[in-house]
């Protein structure tokens, strides 16, 4: 089943001679369940990709699908509702609030939906990610392990049709990098979430289905590794 | 929406409470009395036109409902708005969305079966034909006796590897179909190591090849002892096929706050690239696969393991050896 479609996707930043193309007519699919890593040198348009695949950046022409809805049609106010529901963000920084605690941050799309969590659900969640005993520490009294999985679990309680990451492992050293790798393929085995991570860890690239290179804002390789 | 009873009870204390009020306003003053009455009306009539509105969106979503029951998947209800109604949309939509997927899961799922099946009747055929080819020479009361000896060994060889192949094809199929209750019990990562490598001993022993077993004695994983060790044991008896004689097998297991990790590597000839990605598929067999193999160790080796909540990996390289990783997660997602 398609979950992304992504049409001739252009982004241009400035305007005239200091024109800056990001990305340069991209196109690509990308079914249900697959686990995509997305590398290039950077500067190569991986990150302006990414934000307009999560709703956070327009496009400067082209369009994008998620479950077929393109989603730069909705206007603003219903963007952010789709975003909240569909897509799950992950970011190198962790970009978690930091006056919440972690049980708030994770079930902040929830709360935004004025929802409550099934607390099975939830605690089963936060057992996976290893936070139980965490849940009524604030941000900044975790390690950065621990603050990206909160935001692996903010990212996932919305069950989102697409999950993006960008450079979940970035800032982290090589322990808690394998966790959070670790937790990324259990989601997308366990749950066939469809992932899309942008990085330079080759480790993460060697667990994905497919990797997607670019660079000057072109796609130069898309290669299934596995299926 | 009459028909609903909840609205028959509000509908009915709404008329009393207002006919209450607007007389109580009369006994005030007849102007009073019809100001009340007016707004009264107004405001009953808003409260019946947004309950019917309402009862229409339930409506319509019970339409759809019953168009996707008969297979419609492609419908979409979402309509990115606030409020419990959009949310109920949503979760609609999610609901298809799996169902759909389930849909095409049996599809291939039957394809599978077809195809296990056909790979089956092979596994069982070659085997078979031989032997009662050999049945039959033995039939001649003529042949040599070591000839005799020979086929009836040979046969005996290939009983064992039926026996084994249906045994095999009998567990893996009851845990596909998940009538195995795995027990979650504490077990001790040294026992269940010690468990599964305790088969291959001897055979790595006449090869020459050292074990080496490397972890903390107080790690731990919850989940079935007999059924863990087997996994293992297919893993470690795959090592040891490919690694030559005076090779090594390193076995390391370790405990984070998330998971146990179990890592099984060798140094050995490797997996060729192609085969990666295949190796833990059911009847795959790898380019230097072990003639006698039928590629089923490894195919039972996942599903237990991903029947525990666990997952493995394999990473490889030709000449250098095998690593395979295997991780078991706390929770369960």
């Amino acid at each position: 089943m398609e979950i992304l479609r992504v049409e001739n996707l252009s982004k241009i930043y400035g305007k005239g001679e200091t024109a800056v193309k990001a990305l340069d007519n991209v196109s690509f699919t990308v079914q249900k369940g697959e686990f995509i890593a997305v590398v290039g040198p950077s500067g190569s348009g991986k990150s302006t990709l990414l934000h307009i695949l999560g709703g956070v950046d327009r496009p400067t022409s082209g369009k994008v699908f998620i479950e077929n809805t393109d989603i730069y049609s909705l206007d603003e106010t219903r963007l952010a509702i789709f975003r909240r529901r569909q897509i799950g963000l992950i970011y190198q920084f962790y970009n978690l609030i930091p006056v919440l605690n972690v049980k708030e941050n994770i079930m902040l799309p929830l709360l935004l939906d004025g929802r409550q969590p099934d607390k099975a659900q939830l605690d089963e969640l936060v057992a996976t990610l290893g936070l139980t005993d965490r849940l009524g520490y604030l941000p900044n009294q975790l390690s950065g392990g621990q603050q990206q999985r909160v935001s692996i679990g903010r990212a996932i309680i919305s069950n989102p049709a697409l999950m993006l990451a960008d450079e979940p492992t970035g800032n982290l050293d090589s322990k808690n990098s394998s966790e959070i790798i670790g937790l990324l393929r259990l989601l997308n085995q366990k749950r066939k979430q469809t992932l899309i991570v942008i990085t330079h860890d080759e480790r993460i690239a060697l667990q994905a289905d497919r990797i997607i290179a670019i660079e000057d804002g072109r796609i130069t390789r898309d290669e299934v590794i596995r299926s | 929406m009459l028909r609903n009873r909840e609205i028959r009870i509000v509908l009915v204390l709404v008329a009393i409470i207002s006919t209450a009020g607007a007389a109580a306003c009369f006994y005030v003053s007849v102007a009073a009395g019809i100001i009340a009455s007016i707004v009264l009306f107004v405001v009953i009539m808003v409260f019946i036109l947004f309950t019917r509105w309402r009862y229409r969106q339930i409506h319509m979503l019970s339409g759809y409902l019953a168009r996707i029951a008969g297979g419609e998947y492609s419908l979409d209800v979402r309509d990115n708005q606030e409020g419990e109604l959009s949310i109920l949309k949503n979760e609609i939509y999610k609901v298809t969305v799996t169902l759909s997927e389930q849909a095409s899961l049996l599809k291939k799922d039957k394809q599978f079966l077809a195809n296990a099946l056909s790979d089956i009747s092979h596994q069982l055929k070659t085997p078979i034909t031989s032997m009662s080819v050999m049945a039959e020479l033995l039939e001649n009361e003529n042949l040599p006796q070591d000839k005799r000896v020979a086929f009836v060994r040979n046969i005996r060889s290939q009983l064992e590897r039926l026996q084994w192949l249906v045994s095999s094809l009998l567990k893996l199929s009851r845990i596909d179909a998940g009538t195995i209750e795995f027990k979650k019990e504490r077990i001790n990562l040294r026992e269940l190591v010690n468990r599964a490598v305790e088969p291959f001993l001897i055979p790595m022993e006449l090869k020459g090849q050292t074990l080496e077993i490397i972890g903390d004695d107080d790690v731990s994983l919850t989940g079935d002892m007999n059924w863990t060790a087997e996994a293992l044991a297919n893993i470690v008896k795959n090592c040891m096929e490919h690694t030559p004689p005076g090779g090594r097998i390193t076995i390391t297991f370790s405990e984070t706050s998330l998971y146990t990790n179990i890592t099984i590597s060798d140094n050995g000839d490797g997996i060729h690239k192609q085969d990666l990605p295949n190796i833990f598929k059911r009847f795959y067999k790898g380019k230097n696969a072990h003639k006698d193999s039928i590629g089923i160790g490894l195919a039972m080796s996942k599903s237990i393991i991903e029947s525990q909540n666990g997952t493995i990996d394999v990473a490889s390289e030709r000449g250098k050896g095998t690593a395979f990783t295997v991780k078991f997660y706390k929770g369960v997602v």
